[in-house]
């Protein structure tokens, strides 16, 4: 694993969510683009680790990458003003929905809300 | 007391659940073949997003949000903290009887029988027996045979590097 990895894997962050249409439609569009033209059907009854290994490897010029990317990058750290404008915009778009991340990293963000005195629905 | 059962690889997702069959007195061994597959993924990830959108309604109809649920507490030092107890104590209620579904729905999927079907053909009367049976299968499931098991949380993906940013 190297330190990118580390670092995520260490921040229990959900950046791709199986059960979020919207990613799963991404990742078949994926799928078909870079692999083969396959049904709907086929492509759920894909080996899930089988697609894991192909997703892992996803090429850069890939709109999931793209997507991916957003959600992972620290914009704070961004310099450039219009580049740091748009990731911020990608983040907000790419964001996924509460309902389908990880219990602890919704925790996370709960205790924070109700720390910072904001309502969080 | 159940019969024997084996579940056994045949390949990266694919496996076989193994268990003799008795009928007719002439014992034989049943196969039944199934795939850790995109479908059981995303099945096993919609259990906590079926769980809170039925808390969210619920917590709308009292007109009420989860921070609501969370009790500031001032210790006799002065500070501050946040006792969740309540909150996780109603999301896991939800998430209890959304994995009851699932449950029944993934063994449907993948094995293409009903759970009680299933337990039935095992003679699986003990519940305790049926929970380590359950407990296997689920962890074959979810289990990738990966180093990081992590994913989608903790993803294996390529690093991903800006010329003026950096990773979170």
């Amino acid at each position: 694993m190297n330190r990118y990895q580390q670092v995520l894997a260490r921040s229990h962050k959900t950046i791709f969510c199986f059960a979020y249409p919207e990613d799963l439609t991404h990742a078949y569009a994926f799928y078909c683009a870079r692999y083969e033209n396959i049904k709907w059907e086929d492509f759920l009854n894909l080996g899930f680790t089988e697609f894991k290994k192909k997703l892992g490897s996803i090429p850069k010029d890939e709109p999931l990458y793209e997507i991916i990317k957003s959600r992972t990058i620290n914009v704070a750290k961004i310099k450039d003003k219009e580049e740091k404008k748009y990731w911020k915009e990608m983040k907000k778009i790419n964001e996924i929905p509460q309902i389908f991340i990880a219990s602890n990293e919704l925790d996370k963000k709960l205790k924070e809300a109700v720390i910072n005195g904001k309502g969080f629905n | 007391m159940s019969k024997k059962y084996e579940f056994r690889s045949v390949g990266l997702d694919d496996f076989i659940l193994e268990y003799e069959d008795k009928e007719d007195e002439i014992p034989k061994v049943k196969s039944i073949p199934f795939r850790r597959s995109i479908e059981t993924a995303k099945a096993l990830q919609s259990i906590n997003a079926e769980a809170r959108a039925k808390m969210y309604a619920f917590l709308t109809s009292i007109g009420k949000t989860r921070s609501d649920f969370i009790i500031k507490t001032v210790k006799s030092d002065g500070t501050i903290g946040y006792d969740e107890t309540n909150y996780i104590e109603l999301e896991s209620s939800y998430t209890k009887e959304a994995s009851i579904i699932a449950v029944n729905n993934i063994v449907l999927r993948t094995l293409k029988m009903p759970l009680d079907k299933l337990l039935k053909e095992l003679d699986m009367e003990d519940p305790k027996e049926a929970e380590i049976f359950a407990k296997k299968f689920f962890t074959i499931l979810k289990n990738s045979g990966e180093k990081d098991d992590s994913f989608p949380r903790g993803a294996s993906l390529e690093p991903i590097s800006t010329s003026s940013s950096e990773e979170s």
